[in-house]
């Protein structure tokens, strides 16, 4: 309960300090919206060409983009900012104040700033999301609740990856290029898991689970995912959830204070 | 002799920073571009194969995957977000001061510092797709790299002239940090990263085939797989050559009008 309390009044802070600046809440807006317009505009125009790209139709992967959007928007609301700052609260040794106080320290250092700009981009991902829906045959009540059962997988997924790259700033002491690094992996959760050959597949639904991001919700909301693979995609997102608490305790040892 | 040597001093600067964090350096420089030729050529194969196509406007896979592999390695070079960033916080904070008091300019000293690290990712970077396309017998005409090379020192001027011209946006907002991204993801489409450019419907391709931005990644992976002959590519360099000039002349006098308010103390 105490954890949801301050959850709120973080998000209320951050709603403050953000129309504070109106410019820049503006602009931030505009900035996603222009990266999903590039995304849109890229499957427009390869979708010229080809009936499908990989398993699915061209209204398929627009859902499935849709869903990026979401899981990228709510990730960008709540994590974004606090993630990105984790590298420098380290190296200038900020963290120290964070860890005297009596709070999880990874719930301070992912939730402290909310990104209250990108609510509207979430709302527009939702709003894409439901109108292409509405093209896709036979999609029944029961899909759409297997897909909000799984959707929460991509954003476990989503932030026990990023949590784990920028908590490397506890080893390294600059470690913006492993945020660098994340995204280009996430360029494959980026693209419909089917476009890939099948042993790629297989490791983006395990070892390196991109594939949960977008497409496996996707497919549960298509309703071409087996019970097996929801459980895979269960399992594999709370294992990089636990992975990314045990990855920072285990670096919070090797910190000396006022910076690594 | 001086105005040489200065630059030189930052150049090599430039340099020694983008190596002093090798780990990060290799992420840059190598790691990012493979991963993103490898992910965009599964795309083409999936476009081919399922919609049974030999080729697309004319050019056969290879040649996608050709495109796909130079992109990856030609965006790494013309694209310039962390000097953008550093020059826009630079204002910002009002550090604009202490460079402000240095026997150099404020350009200069970002300008050279910029081609220094562009220097290091140019070196290191291209022998990828080199060793990609020779392996994979994929389209390259080795005979226009020299032109190619030309046409990518020429964008890398025009793209950090943009970004000087953005930097200055930071002399009137208090946060910039949107214009930058904001830029860099419409230069993203513009510039043909994500598909070449010739492949878009009319009027869009004969309207982004007229922009400079397309000489960031189009015209010179375009040229060196063939997609584009030495005579569009210096048409369109003219084009290119012409932007630098009125990019340029709008941000020194941006640039000037803006220093006229900086007080000294972050915008």
């Amino acid at each position: 309960m105490r954890y949801f309390r301050l959850f709120w009044i973080f998000l209320r802070t951050s709603l403050i300090a953000d129309l504070s600046y109106r410019m820049n809440f503006l602009t931030r807006l505009a900035v996603d919206f222009i990266w999903y317009a590039v995304q849109i505009l890229t499957f427009k125009i390869l979708f010229l060409y080809s009936p499908k790209i990989g398993d699915w139709s061209e209204d398929q992967t627009y859902v499935f983009l849709g869903v990026l959007f979401m899981v990228d928007a709510i990730f960008m609301v709540f994590f974004a900012t606090n993630v990105d700052g984790i590298s420098d609260k380290i190296r200038k040794g900020d963290l120290d104040l964070l860890l005297v106080k009596p709070i999880n320290s990874q719930f301070m250092m992912s939730l402290q700033r909310a990104n209250t700009p990108i609510l509207g981009n979430l709302f527009f991902a939702i709003v894409w999301t439901i109108w292409h829906c509405l093209n896709i045959p036979q999609l029944g009540w029961s899909q759409i609740l297997y897909f909000l059962f799984i959707l929460p997988c991509g954003l476990i997924v989503t932030y026990s990856m990023r949590f784990m790259m920028a908590s490397a700033a506890l080893f390294f002491v600059r470690a913006e290029n492993f945020q660098y690094l994340y995204w280009q992996l996430y360029k494959f959760g980026m693209r419909p898991v089917g476009t890939f050959p099948t042993a790629i597949q297989i490791m983006l639904k395990t070892a390196l689970p991109m594939a949960l991001v977008a497409s496996i919700p996707s497919q549960a909301l298509f309703g071409e995912l087996s019970l097996s693979g929801s459980v895979g995609a269960i399992v594999v997102s709370l294992s990089f959830l636990w992975a990314s608490h045990r990855l920072w305790n285990y670096g919070l040892r090797s910190y000396i204070g006022a910076s690594v | 002799m001086a105005f040489w040597k200065r630059n030189l001093a930052l150049f090599k600067l430039g340099v020694i920073t983008s190596l002093t964090y090798r780990f990060n350096f290799i992420i840059d420089a190598l790691v990012q571009p493979f991963v993103a030729a490898f992910v965009e050529v599964f795309i083409w194969y999936a476009i081919f194969r399922t919609g049974q196509l030999q080729e697309i406007r004319g050019f056969g896979l290879s040649s996608y995957v050709a495109y796909t592999i130079w992109a990856a390695t030609i965006t790494r070079i013309t694209t310039n977000w962390m000097y953008e960033e550093i020059m826009c916080t630079t204002i910002e904070s009002g550090q604009l001061s202490a460079i402000l008091l240095r026997p150099f300019s404020f350009f200069e000293n970002f300008f050279s510092q910029f081609l220094g690290y562009k220097s290091v990712i140019t070196v290191t970077s291209v022998p990828l797709p080199l060793l990609l396309v020779f392996a994979l017998d994929l389209p390259t005409h080795w005979g226009r790299i020299p032109l190619m090379l030309l046409d990518v020192i020429l964008s890398v001027f025009f793209i950090f002239l943009l970004s000087f011209l953005v930097a200055c946006l930071a002399f009137h907002f208090t946060k910039t940090n949107g214009f930058t991204a904001g830029k860099n993801l419409a230069l993203w489409f513009f510039a043909g990263e994500l598909f070449p450019l010739d492949i878009l419907p009319e009027p869009w391709k004969g309207i982004l085939l007229q922009l400079p931005f397309a000489h960031g990644v189009f015209y010179p992976v375009g040229y060196v797989t063939g997609r584009i002959s030495t005579a569009q590519l210096l048409d369109a360099m003219s084009v290119l050559i012409l932007s630098i000039f009125f990019v340029g002349a709008a941000a020194y006098f941006f640039w000037r009008a803006s220093l006229r308010t900086f007080t000294g103390t972050g915008a």
